[in-house]
């Protein structure tokens, strides 16, 4: 069965290129554009991964990230991080919250594929 | 119409007609008056009327004392060589004076001690003593005094010219300066009174007036008061002036036989009174220019004082002194526009209670770079900290602290203070601005860079002619990529917000995983070198990034060279990074130039290499910031070689 990736990102060009990349190779791919109602989402869906993006209107991917890995149910799936803020940004938001890994803004498809091998394996 | 320098040779004849008229008028004055052997006077105006001329208008105008002396002494009667003498000596006199007193930098106004002193030694002292000299000795050869009475003429001779040049010179030297008349009326009463009490008490005492005789009286004193009002109220001219008075009254008096001199006969009298004259005339001088030199100091005091004071009040920036405990001891107006309170409410509150209240560790890094600062006299630190205004609002400010605590003028430190509210906003508005710049140019490029890859996935093998546009797309997605990266990282740089994330790795791994990179992109070999060991600690993927930039610069630069060399090799405490290439190489003017901002060793072939210029500046940032250096050897024409030198640990 095919590994299950949540792609969430308001940038829907973004979210749809990756949701290519990821078909192409494979995988199971679902979109969120916002991070309303991303809790539920994952309960229904339950990925094997989720890549998550920082800046996204009305609500920070870092809050997310925080409120997904305080959830029992939900913070064992392991989340990447992908931001087109400046690296340094995106490291110390790294540090405030512990997801698996991350990707900055524009990413290399080989470097995407092999972090999602790595958390989904 | 008359030329000018008819007009000039005019002016000059009338000027030395007027120095022989009132030179000899003068002269056969003091002659009538009770002369010894008939020549040498006690009262001799025309000393100090000469003196006075030659300084005044200049030593042109000598033959007008000449002619006024010989003239004068041949119309009283004395034989033709004798007058000629006489005429000379007294020439001589006033001339000799003069030149010496203009080389020792004599000034007119006579308001300085130095000015008195050389009046009074110069001129009335010596001077005078060659026209003695040549006088009477005309007098003797002339057979008019004997070797008998040489001695008594050269003395009466000697003193009527002193005292000519201590009372005549000064009254008029000092009235033919320039002044500035502005007198008050008030002013004006007092001069008329003083004058008027001066008269009357000149007269009272040296003459006789209100019946009381002071003949032979010691009360030649009684006149001092009033001496040292005019002193004291009326400076230099005051002085001069009241002496000129006094002695005139005087030696008048004394002439016709009243006053505390007349005692016995009458040169004899007028001798004591010449001493008395003299006495009075440097003494009034003396008090006066002292009086004249102290306030000239405390204006010149006062004004410097005034003019610091404007420019601390009147500056933008304000200003504390403050005490080695931090309290404030002076704060200037200004403070009161940056923070609210005014310089009375500030006095005697620590320095640094505005930051306080903010940050607990703001109020911390403050004090602890005060105590460092009171250990280094002379050092000045600068920090920016928010600070509480009074209206309750939250400012920025930026101090600079300077320690004057061992300046004996100033002994505070000095805390100069600006409010850069501002400019804090402008520069958060800038990062703020930075950041949305940054997520908005990489969030479409990610986009086209992503569905280039899937495309490039897609084709792959499948058509030759696709595939190579796509990488060709796909290598100027990297470059576009590469110059948001650049100008974001210059950004950060200049904002001071260069972090850095450091791991330990080893460099020969990281070096290579970059050479295997480049090499699928260039036709360049790039031969490594590896050291074996080269273990770091720092900032990996910012040290990558230098390596890129250094290795394709490298390859870009060597145009028609067909390899790179890259050395790793370290010792306990540095790894030594180099990255050779035979290129193009670098001018000598250049390389002191190759890490600054958008600086581009080759700006007339911009066509043939691309960028911005901006990769060697940011390579010797993130270098700098581990510690390390990076520099460049390089001969023109033949190639290059950097060297990236890295401490293993901070």
């Amino acid at each position: 069965m095919a590994k299950k990736i949540l792609v969430c990102d308001d940038d829907q060009p973004v979210a749809e290129m990756i949701k290519v990349m990821l078909e192409n190779n494979g995988y199971d791919v679902r979109l969120q554009f916002s991070g309303k109602a991303i809790q539920k989402r994952i309960k229904e869906y339950l990925p094997d991964l989720i890549l998550l993006d920082i800046w996204m209107s009305g609500i920070n991917g870092e809050e997310v990230a925080k409120i997904l890995k305080r959830d029992e149910q939900i913070k064992h799936i392991p989340i990447i991080i992908l931001s087109a803020l400046h690296q340094n940004e995106i490291k110390a938001i790294i540090k405030r919250v512990e997801v698996e890994g991350f990707l900055s803004k524009p990413f290399n498809m080989a470097d995407l594929l092999k972090m999602v091998v790595k958390y989904t394996s | 119409m008359p030329k000018t320098a008819d007009l000039r040779d005019l002016a000059y004849l009338i000027k030395v007609l007027i120095i022989f008229t009132a030179y000899f008028f003068t002269a056969r004055l003091g002659l009538t008056l009770d002369a010894v052997s008939g020549f040498a006077t006690l009262v001799w105006l025309p000393t100090g009327l000469s003196l006075a001329a030659l300084l005044i208008f200049g030593f042109k105008i000598w033959p007008g004392i000449f002619l006024g002396a010989f003239l004068a002494n041949l119309t009283i009667g004395a034989p033709p060589l004798v007058a000629l003498g006489i005429g000379t000596g007294n020439t001589l006199e006033a001339v000799l004076a003069a030149y010496f007193l203009k080389r020792l930098g004599f000034n007119n106004s006579l308001d300085t001690l130095k000015d008195v002193i050389y009046l009074v030694i110069a001129a009335a002292f010596f001077s005078t003593m060659v026209s003695a000299t040549i006088g009477v000795f005309s007098l003797l050869l002339g057979g008019i005094v004997t070797s008998k009475t040489y001695a008594a003429t050269w003395i009466a001779w000697w003193m009527g010219d002193l005292i000519s040049d201590l009372v005549v010179v000064p009254l008029l030297l000092v009235w033919s300066t320039r002044f500035h008349f502005t007198i008050s009326i008030k002013r004006l009463i007092e001069a008329i009174v003083l004058s008027t009490l001066l008269v009357f008490a000149g007269l009272a005492v040296f003459g006789g007036l209100l019946s009381i005789s002071f003949k032979g009286r010691p009360v030649a004193y009684l006149v001092f008061p009033l001496l040292i009002w005019a002193v004291f109220r009326f400076g230099v001219r005051g002085a001069v002036s009241a002496t000129f008075i006094l002695s005139v009254i005087a030696i008048y008096s004394t002439i016709l036989g009243f006053g505390p001199f007349s005692v016995g006969p009458l040169h004899e009298n007028l001798w004591f009174l010449q001493l008395f004259v003299a006495v009075m005339s440097i003494t009034a001088m003396t008090f006066a220019a002292i009086a004249h030199e102290g306030r000239r100091a405390n204006e010149k005091l006062q004004s410097n004082e005034r003019r610091f004071r404007a420019l601390i009040e009147k500056a933008s920036d304000a200003i504390f002194l403050v005490d080695k405990k931090g309290s404030i001891l002076y704060a200037s107006p200004s403070s009161s526009k940056i923070i609210g309170y005014t310089p009375q409410e500030l006095v005697g509150q620590i320095c640094f209670v505005f930051a306080r209240s903010s940050d607990p560790k703001n109020k911390l890094e403050l004090s602890k770079l005060f105590k460092q600062l009171l250990k280094q006299p002379n050092a000045s630190i600068t920090a920016a900290s928010r600070a509480l205004h009074q209206d309750g609002s939250w400012k920025w400010i930026e101090a600079t602290a300077t320690n004057l605590l061992h300046d004996s003028s100033v002994k505070a430190i000095v805390v100069n203070f600006r409010d850069v509210t501002e400019r804090k906003e402008v520069e958060e508005r800038k990062d703020e601005f930075i950041s949305i710049a940054s997520h908005e140019l990489r969030t479409p490029l990610a986009t086209v860079k992503g569905y280039t890859q899937i495309l490039g996935q897609l084709l792959q093998s499948k058509d030759d002619k696709l595939t190579g546009y796509i990488s060709k797309m796909a290598g100027q997605i990297d470059r576009l990529t590469k110059l948001v990266a650049d100008l974001l990282d210059v950004s950060q740089i200049q904002a001071g917000k260069l972090e850095l994330h450091k791991s330990k790795f080893n460099m020969d791994s990281l070096v290579s995983e970059v050479v295997d990179n480049l090499q699928l992109t260039t036709q360049h070999r790039i031969l490594f070198q590896p050291d074996g060991q080269a273990k770091i600690y720092a900032d990996k993927d910012r040290i990558s990034e230098v390596l890129i930039n250094l290795m394709t610069n490298a390859i870009k630069y060597s145009p028609r060279s067909d390899k790179i060399l890259v050395r790793v090799n370290s010792d306990t405490s540095h790894v030594n990074i180099s990255v050779q290439d035979f290129g193009i190489g670098i001018s000598k003017k250049h390389i002191s130039h190759l890490f600054e901002r958008f600086f581009r060793a080759e700006n007339r072939i911009r066509s043939s290499f691309s960028g911005l210029g901006l990769g060697l500046y940011i390579s010797q940032r993130i270098i700098k910031r581990h510690g390390g250096e990076i520099k460049a050897d390089s001969i023109k024409g033949q190639g290059s070689t950097f060297t990236v030198n890295l401490p293993i640990k901070e």
